[in-house]
């Protein structure tokens, strides 16, 4: 009989420090860089829209009520984005379906499609449209005017319609994502039992399929719409020029000089509360009528044959990414590598001087190209720090006011990136540090708008590990310190890593927030886009455009080797 | 040394007291089984034990150290305990070696890397994987990863290990093996091993002492044995196997034997012995407890026995045959060997063995006991 020998008695290990304690302090810690982050610059706007420190008053909210050019731009906003909204669902639960529930060649092809574009910055693909569309100049103008012998082609990309068609195709992925996962969701055992029970398929589709999918499907349909509200780069390329204003557009036309901080805050404001109303009523759909969404396993799948309507549809299909992802991309492409966009194509337009120009030659791309990089990294980084604290505390410490921390973290999904840069003009101009004009305040506007999705990729990451796991090595003689270091971290990494190049991509194609805060020698390659395409050089900038794009595929592309998942895919 | 002291234990979840005022005593080197349904507060006690969870009131001492209170709880890491989980928590990103090595490296001051590869390489010989060091948990099946959390647990030779349902996740056959292999090892290093489980045939055949748990209070505290012929209470009856509760009337009580007189509700006197700390007098309601393998029936061939009853069901189950008898609108269930062959319908006359019936008050019938502790 073998017998293991005893610990000496009542002898338990001493810790280097007590863990409540030292939960409390990581509590307190996070709880302050939230406040710091979300809360400061938010009380500084609510503040200013209600005239500042000085005396309270609405006078800012009525000015939006009485003057014509705040007014129409609200209603500007509110047309595009309800019109991106209908595109995006007319065109997304076709293409849910055709990937979902037929056998529609290609069908990966498809999903590659919808994620470009989703990648492609909104103000990239205005780039592209005005390469395209702008009058007279336009490619496809040129072209149908040639064709046809016309004095003007019919496009013009710098209208309503042409905002809201950009605007749709940036945002129909949120339709696709959502209605496939509906769709995969519903099990067509479901569907099965209706026509056994004599429904005819028609029948079926109205009665089981679409009663099921409809809260998700209109739920992504507010997410597009809340998503248009916000947007600032495609409005400004393609409104301001012709003095069209959306919300965000005419806050920053406000800030030029003399700013009228007044209206610029109220207007803010009222982006604010459309867009928390709206998420609101997409999260109680979601919560409510979410039949689909519980059970989180796909169910079986029936897929009906297309017959001779499979080319026919994946012709349509691949005919609206042509404008949604292909052309932009293909068209940016062109132009960085022509002279002169007037030459037409041939061989002799071709050149490479354009990237060597942005790379080697012109000092403020030169600058952009370090200033993003090092900003894309530190956002990403500390991001992923952060959400991981945030997302551990919530889920795994048992104190009291860990449920806080989370609805903090999830504020900024309320707040445009124009709003959040008001707010943050407002908050940080006034304190003797130097933050503001500096890179810092960058760093932190990226932080606190990036902050949800960094914490909902942590929070993932951290569900999918059981508690028990870190139990385990407490109770095996780990401290606190060590179970995370040594258990939660690896496992988590994959998640994290996934999110870190989340964020990394979302800063390098931030301009909405940029646009207000960046001062000279800070600029961001998006902000050097923006600049220089205002005063048309288009050919360098469709060179940095394509450099973003790399930069963005690359780093997707690396995340997904290194996690084994798609990342774009929510 | 693996001495637990319990005293007046209590946790609160909002107004639900999880565990109620417990007190429970431990002897080192001792097989304790905390058994109960699910909601009766034997996994949170564990989880106080393990120092997971801070207790509302009450102490827990080991060997005269006091770990937990509800003003300080000596964190898990600094309690020398180990811990087999439910789902064994093996960590899906190390190996075999680095998982069971894992609480060794923890240990200060330092040990060798020798020394925890040789302990390592023994702990694995004891729970028969030798040469599986470099598999991931992903490789092993459900028994290899039960013996590999045994194997971590015991690697740090901790004086208490807590187990957690350990086998409840393993198929019937499986279950059966290594109930005898945790058994074993127990035997071997002396360690005082607490087991939660609901499964009273874990509890009994393992055991050295049973803490029947229901609402977060302890029913009874005995071995195995007594649990089972002699439960302090109907819930306890109920909760340690199939029972009949029969309804009845003191008519006499025997104090100096401790003995009463019953008679059921069908008019069959029964003289049985009291179980300590039941007081009953002439007149009061009881509930007797009587399993059915103490109950024998014969077909009532020789008839003039004072009980006859109708056969209504009929299971048969290999080794054993249950049957339903009704008898004067009185339902008992009956255990007998499988050779009494017995049909629906067939008329049988029926015996009572009065030494392993128990008789409690009838404040309290075993229905409501049951939907108490679920709660």
């Amino acid at each position: 009989m073998t017998t293991l020998p005893q610990q000496a008695a009542g002898s338990p290990r001493r810790g280097r420090w007590g863990s409540a304690v030292s939960a409390r302090l990581v509590l307190g810690g996070a709880a302050l860089i939230l406040l710091v982050l979300v809360v400061y610059p938010l009380f500084w706007l609510v503040l200013g829209s209600f005239g500042g420190t000085d005396e309270l008053t609405v006078s800012n909210y009525l000015r939006v009520v009485r003057e014509p050019d705040l007014y129409r731009a609200l209603l500007n906003t509110l047309l595009i984005a309800t019109g991106a909204s209908v595109i995006s669902l007319c065109a997304g639960v076709p293409i849910a379906w055709f990937i979902s529930r037929t056998n529609i060649p290609g069908k990966e092809a498809l999903r590659t499609a919808t994620s470009v574009s989703f990648m492609i910055p909104g103000f990239l693909s205005a780039i592209a449209y005005v390469v395209l569309m702008a009058p007279n100049t336009g490619w496809l103008n040129e072209l149908v005017e040639r064709m046809f012998g016309l004095d003007q082609g019919p496009f013009n990309i710098y209208s309503l319609l042409g905002i809201t068609a950009v605007t749709s195709f940036g945002s129909v992925a949120f339709v696709v994502y959502l209605a496939t996962a509906a769709l995969d969701s519903v099990d067509s055992g479901l569907e099965q039992s209706a026509q056994i029970l004599g429904a005819s398929r028609w029948k079926v589709i109205m009665g089981i399929t679409w009663p099921l999918v409809t809260p998700a499907l209109l739920a992504s349909t507010l997410l597009v719409f809340v998503h248009s509200l916000a947007l600032f780069g495609s409005h400004a390329i393609l409104g301001l020029p012709v003095q069209i204003y959306t919300l965000p557009t005419r806050i920053y036309s406000l800030f030029a000089f003399p700013p009228d901080y007044g209206a610029a805050t109220a207007l803010s404001m009222v982006l604010v509360l459309l867009t928390i109303g709206v998420l609101y009523l997409q999260r109680r759909l979601l919560k409510r009528r979410s039949y689909v969404t519980t059970e989180g396993k796909a169910g079986f799948q029936a897929q009906v044959d297309l017959g001779r309507y499979r080319w026919p549809a994946f012709l349509a299909c691949h005919g609206f990414f042509a404008f949604a992802a292909y052309l932009p991309v293909l068209v940016l492409v062109l132009a960085s590598l022509t002279k002169s966009r007037g030459l037409g194509f041939g061989w002799d337009n071709l050149t490479w001087a354009n990237y060597r120009y942005v790379m080697f030659e012109y000092s403020l791309t030169q600058r952009a190209t370090v200033n993003t990089l090092i900003l894309a990294v530190s956002a990403a980084t500390a991001g992923i720090v952060l959400g991981a604290l945030v997302a551990y505390i919530n889920l795994r410490l048992k104190v009291r006011g860990a449920k806080v921390l989370d609805y903090l973290s999830t504020i900024p999904l309320g707040l445009p990136g124009v709003v959040l840069a008001v707010g943050l003009v407002l908050a940080w101009i006034r304190l003797p540090i130097a933050i503001y004009a500096t890179m810092w305040i960058l760093l932190i506007a990226y932080l606190t708008r990036f902050i949800p999705l960094a914490v909902r990729s942590a929070d993932s990451a951290l569900r999918q590990i059981d508690p028990s796991l870190e139990e385990a090595s407490r109770i095996s003689g780990g401290s606190w310190l060590r179970s995370i270091v040594e258990i939660t971290l690896p496992l988590m990494k994959g998640g994290m890593v996934a999110g870190w190049s989340l964020i990394f991509v979302q800063v390098i194609g931030e301009l909405a927030a940029t646009i207000l805060l960046f001062s000279v020698g800070n600029e961001t390659v998006a902000v050097a886009i923006y600049q220089r395409s205002e005063e048309g050089h288009l050919e360098e900038v469709s060179a940095l455009s394509v450099l973003v794009l790399l930069a963005t595929a690359v780093v997707l592309g690396l995340a997904r080797r290194l996690t084994g998942a798609s990342v774009t895919r929510w | 040394m693996g001495t637990i002291e319990v005293t007046k234990l209590t946790k609160r979840y909002g107004d639900h007291n999880a565990v109620d005022g417990l007190d429970l005593s431990i002897e080192d080197g001792q097989f304790i089984t905390l058994l109960g349904p699910s909601g009766c507060g034997k996994t949170t006690t564990l989880r106080m034990l393990a120092g997971f969870i801070r207790p509302d009131e009450g102490t827990i001492t080991v060997d005269g150290c006091e770990l937990s209170s509800p003003a300080r709880v000596v964190p898990p890491e600094e309690r020398g305990m180990g811990m087999v989980f439910q789902n064994y928590a093996l960590w899906p990103h190390k190996t075999v070696y680095h998982n069971v090595a894992y609480g060794l490296r923890m240990q200060r001051p330092r040990l060798a890397r020798k020394e925890i590869r040789a302990r390592v390489g023994a702990m694995l010989e004891v729970v028969s994987l030798p040469g599986f060091e470099d598999r991931f948990p992903g490789q092993l099946s459900g028994g290899q990863q039960q013996r590999v959390a045994l194997a971590r647990s015991l690697v740090t030779e901790p004086s208490i290990l807590l187990l957690d349902e350990p086998l409840s996740n393993l198929d019937a056959k499986l279950r059966d093996r290594m109930r005898e292999e945790v058994q074993e090892i127990q035997r071997r290093t002396d360690i005082t091993f607490v087991y939660v489980t609901h499964d009273q045939g874990e509890a009994m055949s393992m055991s050295d002492r049973i803490a029947v748990m229901s609402s977060g209070r302890l029913e009874q505290f005995a071995a195995p044995r007594q649990v089972y012929h002699r439960p302090a209470n109907v819930a306890v009856a109920d909760f340690m196997g199939l029972v009949n509760l029969l309804q009845g009337r003191v008519v006499s009580v025997d104090r100096p034997a401790a003995a009463v007189e019953v008679v059921l509700a069908f008019g069959t006197r029964l003289r049985l012995g009291l179980t300590d700390g039941t007081t009953v007098f002439v007149g009061d309601d009881v509930t007797v407890a009587i399993r059915p393998e103490n109950v024998t029936v014969r077909r009532s061939a020789d008839a003039g026995e004072a009980l006859v009853a109708d056969v209504t069901h009929t299971t048969m189950l290999g080794h054993l045959c249950y049957y339903v008898l009704d008898l004067a609108g009185t339902t008992l269930r009956v255990q007998t060997a499988s050779d009494v062959e017995l049909d629906r319908g067939d008329r049988v006359s029926v015996d009572i063995d009065e030494r392993h019936a128990s008789v409690f008050p009838a404040e309290v019938d075993a229905e409501s006991a049951i939907e108490e502790e679920r709660v």
